[in-house]
Protein backbone atom coordinates (compact mmCIF):
# COMPACT_ATOMS: atom_id res chain seq x y z
CA UNK A 1 0.00 0.00 0.00
CA UNK A 2 1.50 3.34 -0.77
CA UNK A 3 2.19 6.07 1.27
CA UNK A 4 -0.67 7.98 0.25
CA UNK A 5 -3.10 5.52 1.07
CA UNK A 6 -1.82 4.91 4.54
CA UNK A 7 -2.35 8.21 5.77
CA UNK A 8 -5.84 8.45 4.44
CA UNK A 9 -7.29 5.52 5.75
CA UNK A 10 -5.58 6.48 8.98
CA UNK A 11 -7.03 9.97 8.85
CA UNK A 12 -10.54 8.01 7.68
CA UNK A 13 -10.42 5.35 10.97
CA UNK A 14 -9.25 9.17 13.02
CA UNK A 15 -12.21 10.69 11.73
CA UNK A 16 -14.54 7.42 12.56
CA UNK A 17 -13.41 6.56 15.84
CA UNK A 18 -12.79 9.95 17.70
CA UNK A 19 -14.96 12.28 15.50
CA UNK A 20 -18.30 10.51 14.10
CA UNK A 21 -18.83 7.61 16.81
CA UNK A 22 -18.81 10.50 19.86
CA UNK A 23 -20.58 12.34 18.03
CA UNK A 24 -23.15 10.35 16.82
CA UNK A 25 -24.00 8.71 20.23
CA UNK A 26 -23.95 11.99 21.79
CA UNK A 27 -26.38 13.60 19.37
CA UNK A 28 -28.71 9.94 19.48
CA UNK A 29 -28.63 10.07 23.59
CA UNK A 30 -32.16 11.60 24.53
CA UNK A 31 -31.81 12.53 28.18
CA UNK A 32 -34.65 13.82 30.26
CA UNK A 33 -33.61 17.34 29.91
CA UNK A 34 -34.93 20.56 28.31
CA UNK A 35 -33.21 23.14 27.14
CA UNK A 36 -34.30 26.37 26.93
CA UNK A 37 -33.36 29.24 24.45
CA UNK A 38 -34.27 32.78 24.78
CA UNK A 39 -37.13 33.56 22.06
CA UNK A 40 -38.90 36.71 20.82
CA UNK A 41 -42.10 39.15 21.61
CA UNK A 42 -45.21 38.98 20.44
CA UNK A 43 -47.27 41.98 20.21
CA UNK A 44 -50.54 41.14 21.97
CA UNK A 45 -52.48 42.77 18.64
CA UNK A 46 -50.82 40.35 16.83
CA UNK A 47 -52.96 37.31 18.74
CA UNK A 48 -56.12 39.51 19.50
CA UNK A 49 -58.05 42.13 18.03
CA UNK A 50 -60.34 44.03 19.72
CA UNK A 51 -63.33 45.49 17.84
CA UNK A 52 -63.13 49.28 18.03
CA UNK A 53 -60.59 49.47 20.83
CA UNK A 54 -58.78 52.86 21.65
CA UNK A 55 -55.70 52.53 20.23
CA UNK A 56 -52.97 52.56 22.81
CA UNK A 57 -49.59 54.68 22.27
CA UNK A 58 -47.59 52.08 23.35
CA UNK A 59 -46.87 48.34 23.37
CA UNK A 60 -48.42 45.34 25.00
CA UNK A 61 -46.58 42.31 24.27
CA UNK A 62 -45.77 38.94 25.47
CA UNK A 63 -42.52 37.00 25.51
CA UNK A 64 -41.80 33.35 24.44
CA UNK A 65 -38.95 31.12 24.93
CA UNK A 66 -38.14 27.67 22.41
CA UNK A 67 -38.60 24.58 24.89
CA UNK A 68 -36.84 21.08 23.39
CA UNK A 69 -37.90 18.91 25.58
CA UNK A 70 -35.80 15.87 25.91
CA UNK A 71 -32.98 16.88 24.46
CA UNK A 72 -29.77 14.95 23.23
CA UNK A 73 -26.65 14.91 25.40
CA UNK A 74 -24.57 16.84 22.52
CA UNK A 75 -27.60 19.46 22.38
CA UNK A 76 -26.75 20.11 26.37
CA UNK A 77 -23.03 19.84 25.83
CA UNK A 78 -23.38 23.03 23.19
CA UNK A 79 -25.75 24.96 25.14
CA UNK A 80 -23.79 24.67 28.70
CA UNK A 81 -20.59 25.59 26.55
CA UNK A 82 -21.85 28.61 24.65
CA UNK A 83 -23.92 29.81 27.70
CA UNK A 84 -26.48 30.09 25.33
CA UNK A 85 -29.76 29.01 27.14
CA UNK A 86 -30.53 26.92 30.01
CA UNK A 87 -30.28 23.34 30.26
CA UNK A 88 -32.65 22.22 33.18
CA UNK A 89 -34.21 18.38 34.12
CA UNK A 90 -37.64 17.08 33.77
CA UNK A 91 -38.96 16.03 37.09
CA UNK A 92 -38.78 12.22 36.87
CA UNK A 93 -42.61 12.03 37.56
CA UNK A 94 -43.14 13.43 33.75
CA UNK A 95 -39.93 11.77 31.78
CA UNK A 96 -42.09 9.57 30.52
CA UNK A 97 -44.44 12.00 28.54
CA UNK A 98 -43.03 11.75 24.59
CA UNK A 99 -42.25 15.40 23.00
CA UNK A 100 -45.77 15.37 20.99
CA UNK A 101 -47.40 15.12 24.05
CA UNK A 102 -45.14 18.29 25.89
CA UNK A 103 -46.80 19.77 22.51
CA UNK A 104 -50.08 19.22 23.25
CA UNK A 105 -49.84 20.09 26.93
CA UNK A 106 -48.06 23.62 26.05
CA UNK A 107 -51.81 24.05 23.62
CA UNK A 108 -53.68 22.96 26.07
CA UNK A 109 -52.12 25.10 28.60
CA UNK A 110 -52.54 28.49 26.28
CA UNK A 111 -56.12 27.75 25.35
CA UNK A 112 -56.60 27.77 28.81
CA UNK A 113 -54.48 30.81 29.57
CA UNK A 114 -56.33 32.69 26.16
CA UNK A 115 -60.09 32.47 27.59
CA UNK A 116 -58.63 32.65 31.40
CA UNK A 117 -57.09 36.32 30.09
CA UNK A 118 -60.39 37.64 28.35
CA UNK A 119 -62.70 37.08 30.96
CA UNK A 120 -60.09 38.60 33.51
CA UNK A 121 -59.61 41.64 31.30
CA UNK A 122 -63.23 41.76 30.19
CA UNK A 123 -65.00 41.44 33.83
CA UNK A 124 -62.32 43.92 35.72
CA UNK A 125 -63.14 46.41 32.63
CA UNK A 126 -67.00 46.18 33.14
CA UNK A 127 -66.10 47.96 36.17
CA UNK A 128 -64.52 50.89 34.26
CA UNK A 129 -67.11 50.79 31.03
CA UNK A 130 -70.35 49.58 31.43
CA UNK A 131 -70.76 48.86 27.76
CA UNK A 132 -68.74 45.69 28.41
CA UNK A 133 -70.39 42.50 28.30
CA UNK A 134 -69.23 38.78 28.45
CA UNK A 135 -70.57 35.59 28.74
CA UNK A 136 -68.81 32.91 29.75
CA UNK A 137 -69.16 29.13 31.69
CA UNK A 138 -66.23 26.45 32.81
CA UNK A 139 -66.44 23.79 30.05
CA UNK A 140 -63.92 21.06 31.00
CA UNK A 141 -60.65 20.75 33.19
CA UNK A 142 -58.31 19.15 30.59
CA UNK A 143 -55.15 16.83 31.49
CA UNK A 144 -52.04 18.43 31.01
CA UNK A 145 -49.75 16.31 32.59
CA UNK A 146 -50.53 12.41 33.94
CA UNK A 147 -48.33 10.04 36.12
CA UNK A 148 -47.35 6.72 34.42
CA UNK A 149 -48.93 4.44 36.60
CA UNK A 150 -51.89 6.46 36.60
CA UNK A 151 -55.66 6.74 34.76
CA UNK A 152 -55.06 10.03 32.94
CA UNK A 153 -53.62 11.00 29.49
CA UNK A 154 -52.73 13.74 28.00
CA UNK A 155 -55.88 16.40 27.17
CA UNK A 156 -59.08 13.90 29.20
CA UNK A 157 -61.54 16.24 29.98
CA UNK A 158 -63.17 16.22 33.47
CA UNK A 159 -66.65 17.23 32.99
CA UNK A 160 -68.06 15.72 36.56
CA UNK A 161 -67.41 14.29 39.53
CA UNK A 162 -69.62 11.66 40.77
CA UNK A 163 -73.56 12.97 40.22
CA UNK A 164 -72.27 16.70 40.03
CA UNK A 165 -72.07 17.93 36.23
CA UNK A 166 -69.07 20.81 35.80
CA UNK A 167 -72.07 23.32 35.28
CA UNK A 168 -73.46 22.43 38.71
CA UNK A 169 -72.06 25.80 41.21
CA UNK A 170 -71.22 22.77 43.62
CA UNK A 171 -68.50 21.15 41.55
CA UNK A 172 -65.63 23.30 42.60
CA UNK A 173 -66.06 22.62 45.49
CA UNK A 174 -67.12 18.71 45.61
CA UNK A 175 -64.06 18.25 42.91
CA UNK A 176 -61.27 20.20 45.60
CA UNK A 177 -62.77 17.87 48.21
CA UNK A 178 -62.23 14.68 46.26
CA UNK A 179 -61.51 11.63 48.01
CA UNK A 180 -60.82 7.85 46.94
CA UNK A 181 -63.46 5.92 44.95
CA UNK A 182 -65.21 9.35 43.90
CA UNK A 183 -65.55 8.32 40.18
CA UNK A 184 -64.58 11.47 37.60
CA UNK A 185 -66.64 11.46 34.20
CA UNK A 186 -63.99 12.17 32.09
CA UNK A 187 -64.03 12.87 28.23
CA UNK A 188 -61.56 11.24 26.12
CA UNK A 189 -61.93 12.16 22.57
CA UNK A 190 -65.13 11.52 21.72
CA UNK A 191 -66.22 8.83 23.89
CA UNK A 192 -67.25 9.54 27.91
CA UNK A 193 -65.74 6.83 30.56
CA UNK A 194 -65.49 6.97 34.18
CA UNK A 195 -62.01 6.93 36.36
CA UNK A 196 -62.58 5.98 39.93
CA UNK A 197 -60.36 7.51 42.09
CA UNK A 198 -58.07 5.61 44.05
CA UNK A 199 -55.41 6.30 47.24
CA UNK A 200 -52.15 6.90 44.62
CA UNK A 201 -53.81 9.04 42.22
CA UNK A 202 -56.94 11.02 43.79
CA UNK A 203 -54.13 14.14 44.90
CA UNK A 204 -52.05 14.36 41.22
CA UNK A 205 -53.92 15.88 39.15
CA UNK A 206 -52.63 18.17 36.74
CA UNK A 207 -55.23 20.30 34.63
CA UNK A 208 -56.09 23.01 33.24
CA UNK A 209 -59.78 24.81 33.49
CA UNK A 210 -61.14 25.44 29.75
CA UNK A 211 -63.76 27.90 29.69
CA UNK A 212 -66.09 28.75 27.04
CA UNK A 213 -67.09 31.97 26.22
CA UNK A 214 -69.83 32.91 24.26
CA UNK A 215 -68.01 35.21 21.28
CA UNK A 216 -71.39 35.41 19.92
CA UNK A 217 -72.92 37.62 22.53
CA UNK A 218 -69.84 39.28 23.88
CA UNK A 219 -69.02 43.00 23.55
CA UNK A 220 -67.07 44.39 22.03
CA UNK A 221 -66.54 41.54 19.99
CA UNK A 222 -62.87 40.30 19.81
CA UNK A 223 -61.08 38.19 17.08
CA UNK A 224 -58.36 35.67 17.72
CA UNK A 225 -55.71 35.26 15.37
CA UNK A 226 -53.99 31.53 14.78
CA UNK A 227 -50.69 31.12 16.17
CA UNK A 228 -48.11 28.57 16.80
CA UNK A 229 -47.63 29.69 20.27
CA UNK A 230 -47.95 27.04 23.15
CA UNK A 231 -47.90 27.46 26.79
CA UNK A 232 -49.78 29.44 30.03
CA UNK A 233 -47.26 32.62 30.32
CA UNK A 234 -48.54 34.86 28.27
CA UNK A 235 -52.06 34.91 30.01
CA UNK A 236 -51.19 37.82 32.44
CA UNK A 237 -49.63 40.20 29.49
CA UNK A 238 -53.32 39.35 27.10
CA UNK A 239 -55.12 39.91 30.20
CA UNK A 240 -53.62 43.91 30.82
CA UNK A 241 -53.75 44.48 27.11
CA UNK A 242 -57.26 43.54 27.03
CA UNK A 243 -58.08 45.83 29.66
CA UNK A 244 -56.14 49.37 28.13
CA UNK A 245 -58.00 48.24 25.28
CA UNK A 246 -61.69 48.23 26.63
CA UNK A 247 -60.73 51.31 28.72
CA UNK A 248 -60.43 54.24 28.31
CA UNK A 249 -57.29 55.54 30.19
CA UNK A 250 -54.28 54.85 28.32
CA UNK A 251 -52.04 52.51 30.74
CA UNK A 252 -49.44 52.22 28.27
CA UNK A 253 -48.01 55.56 27.70
CA UNK A 254 -46.65 54.94 25.10
CA UNK A 255 -43.91 52.56 26.26
CA UNK A 256 -43.17 49.10 25.29
CA UNK A 257 -44.38 47.09 28.12
CA UNK A 258 -43.74 43.41 28.00
CA UNK A 259 -43.80 40.79 30.69
CA UNK A 260 -44.70 37.22 31.59
CA UNK A 261 -47.03 35.17 34.07
CA UNK A 262 -49.99 32.93 34.24
CA UNK A 263 -53.00 34.38 35.07
CA UNK A 264 -55.88 32.61 36.82
CA UNK A 265 -59.93 33.33 37.12
CA UNK A 266 -59.56 35.74 40.40
CA UNK A 267 -56.38 37.61 38.42
CA UNK A 268 -53.70 36.25 40.61
CA UNK A 269 -50.80 36.06 38.43
CA UNK A 270 -48.52 32.83 38.76
CA UNK A 271 -44.87 31.58 38.22
CA UNK A 272 -43.71 30.34 34.58
CA UNK A 273 -40.63 28.80 33.42
CA UNK A 274 -37.40 30.29 31.40
CA UNK A 275 -37.60 33.90 32.91
CA UNK A 276 -33.79 34.16 32.54
CA UNK A 277 -34.05 33.73 28.96
CA UNK A 278 -37.33 36.37 28.74
CA UNK A 279 -35.84 38.96 30.50
CA UNK A 280 -32.76 38.60 27.74
CA UNK A 281 -35.16 38.37 25.05
CA UNK A 282 -37.25 41.39 26.37
CA UNK A 283 -33.94 43.60 26.59
CA UNK A 284 -32.86 42.85 23.49
CA UNK A 285 -36.03 43.81 21.98
CA UNK A 286 -35.88 47.33 23.34
CA UNK A 287 -38.89 47.25 25.85
CA UNK A 288 -39.16 50.05 28.40
CA UNK A 289 -41.08 47.99 31.06
CA UNK A 290 -41.18 43.94 32.24
CA UNK A 291 -43.63 42.40 34.66
CA UNK A 292 -42.29 39.45 35.91
CA UNK A 293 -44.85 37.17 38.76
CA UNK A 294 -43.47 37.40 42.34
CA UNK A 295 -42.24 33.93 42.72
CA UNK A 296 -39.97 34.07 39.80
CA UNK A 297 -38.32 37.60 41.07
CA UNK A 298 -35.52 36.31 42.38
CA UNK A 299 -34.53 34.50 39.27
CA UNK A 300 -35.63 37.23 37.13
CA UNK A 301 -33.67 40.07 39.27
CA UNK A 302 -30.33 37.39 39.26
CA UNK A 303 -30.88 37.67 34.75
CA UNK A 304 -31.53 41.07 35.24
CA UNK A 305 -28.56 42.69 37.05
CA UNK A 306 -25.86 41.05 35.00
CA UNK A 307 -27.22 43.35 31.85
CA UNK A 308 -25.04 45.85 30.98
CA UNK A 309 -27.73 49.26 30.48
CA UNK A 310 -30.04 47.55 32.40
CA UNK A 311 -31.40 50.76 33.28
CA UNK A 312 -33.09 51.70 30.52
CA UNK A 313 -35.73 48.77 31.32
CA UNK A 314 -37.73 48.41 34.39
CA UNK A 315 -38.46 45.84 36.37
CA UNK A 316 -41.50 44.90 38.44
CA UNK A 317 -42.90 42.31 40.30
CA UNK A 318 -46.41 41.74 40.18
CA UNK A 319 -48.76 38.92 42.33
CA UNK A 320 -51.91 39.80 40.88
CA UNK A 321 -53.29 41.82 37.75
CA UNK A 322 -54.52 44.77 39.71
CA UNK A 323 -50.94 45.49 41.27
CA UNK A 324 -49.74 46.09 37.48
CA UNK A 325 -52.70 48.70 36.70
CA UNK A 326 -51.24 50.73 39.63
CA UNK A 327 -47.58 50.18 38.47
CA UNK A 328 -48.84 51.82 35.02
CA UNK A 329 -51.31 54.42 36.42
CA UNK A 330 -48.19 55.92 38.33
CA UNK A 331 -44.95 55.06 36.03
CA UNK B 1 -16.35 -9.03 -6.19
CA UNK B 2 -19.45 -7.38 -8.38
CA UNK B 3 -20.17 -3.89 -8.53
CA UNK B 4 -23.06 -3.68 -6.20
CA UNK B 5 -20.57 -4.92 -3.06
CA UNK B 6 -17.98 -2.64 -3.56
CA UNK B 7 -20.53 -0.25 -3.67
CA UNK B 8 -21.63 -1.15 -0.39
CA UNK B 9 -18.56 -1.55 1.24
CA UNK B 10 -17.91 2.16 0.18
CA UNK B 11 -20.95 3.49 0.99
CA UNK B 12 -20.55 2.04 4.64
CA UNK B 13 -17.20 3.43 5.37
CA UNK B 14 -18.29 6.91 3.82
CA UNK B 15 -21.71 6.90 5.72
CA UNK B 16 -19.44 5.78 9.12
CA UNK B 17 -17.28 9.25 8.30
CA UNK B 18 -19.75 11.63 7.45
CA UNK B 19 -22.89 10.06 10.27
CA UNK B 20 -21.53 12.45 12.89
CA UNK B 21 -21.12 15.13 11.12
CA UNK B 22 -25.06 15.07 9.82
CA UNK B 23 -26.16 14.04 13.54
CA UNK B 24 -24.06 17.26 15.11
CA UNK B 25 -25.99 19.40 11.99
CA UNK B 26 -29.05 18.03 12.56
CA UNK B 27 -28.61 18.75 16.55
CA UNK B 28 -27.70 22.32 15.86
CA UNK B 29 -29.91 23.07 13.26
CA UNK B 30 -33.09 22.54 15.68
CA UNK B 31 -31.23 24.61 18.25
CA UNK B 32 -29.58 27.90 16.97
CA UNK B 33 -30.84 31.25 15.60
CA UNK B 34 -27.61 31.26 12.87
CA UNK B 35 -29.15 28.84 10.57
CA UNK B 36 -26.08 29.21 8.00
CA UNK B 37 -23.83 27.46 10.85
CA UNK B 38 -25.92 23.85 10.43
CA UNK B 39 -26.56 24.17 6.99
CA UNK B 40 -22.54 24.38 6.21
CA UNK B 41 -21.91 21.49 8.59
CA UNK B 42 -24.70 19.72 7.16
CA UNK B 43 -23.17 20.29 3.28
CA UNK B 44 -19.78 19.33 4.88
CA UNK B 45 -20.72 16.04 5.67
CA UNK B 46 -22.06 15.53 2.13
CA UNK B 47 -19.11 16.38 0.79
CA UNK B 48 -16.97 14.24 3.10
CA UNK B 49 -19.77 11.45 2.49
CA UNK B 50 -19.25 11.94 -1.23
CA UNK B 51 -15.70 12.30 -1.54
CA UNK B 52 -15.04 9.09 0.75
CA UNK B 53 -17.27 6.98 -1.39
CA UNK B 54 -15.59 8.24 -4.75
CA UNK B 55 -12.60 7.72 -3.36
CA UNK B 56 -13.36 4.28 -1.93
CA UNK B 57 -15.57 3.28 -4.76
CA UNK B 58 -12.51 3.70 -6.95
CA UNK B 59 -9.93 2.17 -4.83
CA UNK B 60 -11.81 -1.38 -3.86
CA UNK B 61 -12.23 -1.74 -7.95
CA UNK B 62 -8.47 -1.92 -8.44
Amino acid sequence: MSKGKKIVDTLIIFTILFISLPLSALGLWFTDNRVILPGDTTGVSEVIEIEGASKSAGSFSTIYVTVFEHSTKLQNLIIEGLKYGEVEEISSRFSHISNSEFSKIGKIQYESSQSLSIIVGYLNAKYENEAVLLDYSLDSLAITYYLEDGPFKTDDRIIGINDTSINDPNFKNKFNNRKPKDILKVRRNDSLMEIILDDNNFRRIYFEPIYKIDYEKMLPKLKIFNTNLGGPSGGFMRALAIYDALTEYDYSKGLAITGTGTISINGMVGPIGGIKEKIITAFKDNKDIFFCPIDNYNEALESYNRINGKERMKLYPISEFKEALEVLRNV
Amino acid sequence: MCKFFIALKAFIVSFLVSFGFYVLGINLLVLIDYVYIPVIILAFAVVINLLTLVYYYSRFQK
